[in-house]
């Protein structure tokens, strides 16, 4: 560990403890197919956390999971049953919200490579998008590409409680014109930061027009076509300057140290009020196709929380890891641990002895992800 | 300059399948081939096309012709496919 590396970690040390981290309840639900009743589940998981008191009148904004190109299948499956959020969870979802009064229902994603119209983006990704808009009777179905601008005309600046790599993001707005935000997420591993669930989900709120490969220099690039590799993985560029460059441009370039921090801070800037996590059908191994070892594995499991950090503990104790575990230990054998930056953050706990499990036990739902 | 709202065919979640979109020249017939080049089925293709259509026929190897709804969409004419296996034919009029 690096002189530097150890201040950092220092630093968030510090704020674990001076902070009384918030451990809401998280519910677990046993669902062994995207065809059994999922509304009839969700309903249940809504009912325990006490959730359809909040949603009623409510702008709800939902950030989905379409990593990677659509044109990258794994074994030639659906990408719902592999690394994508599923149409049926989607479509579900929707319909539980707008019966529990939700007023509008806005649909997210910085889409792959493109800030074309994210219902192009589904239908290529083989989501029948005209069902997705009448799954809610009473509530606007809504739909954003926020890899750019999009339908607004500038971004909104977030700022973390305290920036590890960057001070600041700049976001499509749909991220903060909302009254509460829900990132529905994939139960998976992550080749870089170990796990990516509710948390890392949140990686791709960054527009790749201003944190991009291809992003302006000075001024976003509303139609970008790369990935964020240079900017966000490695730092190896600052992003657009209508966005406040990195605190320390002399800090590791590892993305193992780079990613957890972003994801952390950016959970911090813009909080997960709602967490739900799609372990029905996933992947082990990775996060895509383009990661080698894939295996396609279905745990048959729903997780949702209100909190980002007790959800995604809970969500990695069932894929048979612990929560807290150190660098070096899977699933953070190369990277630091996403959950404790983030704890550290005061964000929520990640101790598992904090935090109650509503419906089904860890013990019962527990399936082993690769070590 | 041709782009999204003035191709003849867009077709959605087509990566691994070819097409041609034949047109008569008096434009009552319009034809869509399709072949899958990939080991697997493709369930639910998209098809947006320029014009009003009110019908549209699904032919497959192997299976009877089958009637598909369409659909009012910004371009003109959209329809939904469930499912190519190998290779399908979508007859519009």
């Amino acid at each position: 560990m690096t002189r530097r590396e150890l201040l950092a970690l220092a630093s968030t040390a510090t704020l674990v403890h001076a902070k009384d981290t918030p451990a809401p309840p998280v519910a677990i639900a046993r669902c062994a197919s995207y065809n059994e009743d999922v509304p009839a589940v969700l309903r249940t998981m809504f009912d325990q956390l006490g959730l359809n008191k909040v949603i009623s009148g409510k702008t709800i904004t939902i950030k989905l999971n379409l990593t990677g190109s659509p044109g990258l299948r794994f074994e030639g499956k659906p990408l719902g049953a592999t690394h994508y959020s599923h149409p049926r969870t989607v479509g579900a979802m929707i319909a539980q919200l707008d019966a529990a009064g939700a007023k509008r229902i806005r649909l997210v994603e910085s889409c792959w490579a493109t800030a074309g119209p994210l219902e192009e983006y589904m239908l290529d990704s083989g989501w029948n998008v005209r069902s997705l808009r009448s799954a809610a009777t009473r509530a606007k179905v809504e739909f954003e590409n926020t890899n750019a601008a999009g339908s607004h005309k500038s971004y909104a600046r977030v700022k973390p409680v305290k920036g590890l790599i960057f001070p600041s993001y700049e976001l499509n707005r749909a991220y903060v014109d909302t009254d509460l935000f829900m990132s529905m997420a994939k139960l998976k591993n992550h080749a870089t930061c170990g796990v990516t669930l509710s948390m890392k989900n949140c990686f791709g709120n960054t527009p790749a027009s201003i944190y991009g490969d291809d992003a302006g220099l000075d001024e976003p690039n509303e139609t970008p076509g790369k990935g964020r590799v240079d900017c966000c993985h490695f730092g190896k560029r600052q992003p657009a300057k209508a966005a406040l460059p990195e605190i320390d441009p002399k800090s590791p370039r590892d993305p193992g140290y780079r990613m957890p921090r972003i994801t952390a801070e950016l959970v911090s800037a813009r909080p997960i009020d709602i967490a739900f996590i799609d372990g029905i059908e996933t992947v082990s191994g990775g996060e895509g196709p383009w990661i080698r070892g894939l295996k396609y594995i279905r745990p048959g499991v729903l997780l949702m929380g209100t909190n980002g950090v007790t959800t995604d503990a809970v969500a990695t104790a069932v894929m048979g890891y612990y929560p807290l575990a150190d660098k070096g230990t899977a699933p953070f054998k190369e990277c630091d641990n996403t959950l404790k930056l983030a704890e550290g953050l005061g964000i929520g706990s990640a101790d598992l002895k904090k935090i109650e499990v509503r419906g089904l036990p860890i013990q019962q739902a527990r399936f082993p992800f690769s070590s | 300059m041709t782009g999204r709202r003035n191709l003849g065919a867009r077709l959605f979640n087509v990566s691994s399948m070819l097409s041609n979109f034949v047109r008569s020249a008096d434009g009552r017939q319009n034809v869509l081939q399709l072949v899958n080049y990939s080991g697997f089925p493709v369930e639910n293709v998209t098809v947006h096309v320029l014009g009003k259509f009110t019908s549209a026929t699904l032919q497959a190897p192997g299976a009877e012709p089958k009637k598909l709804e369409v659909y009012e969409v910004e371009e003109g004419t959209g329809i939904d496919i469930d499912n190519v296996n190998v290779a399908a034919t979508l007859v519009l009029q």
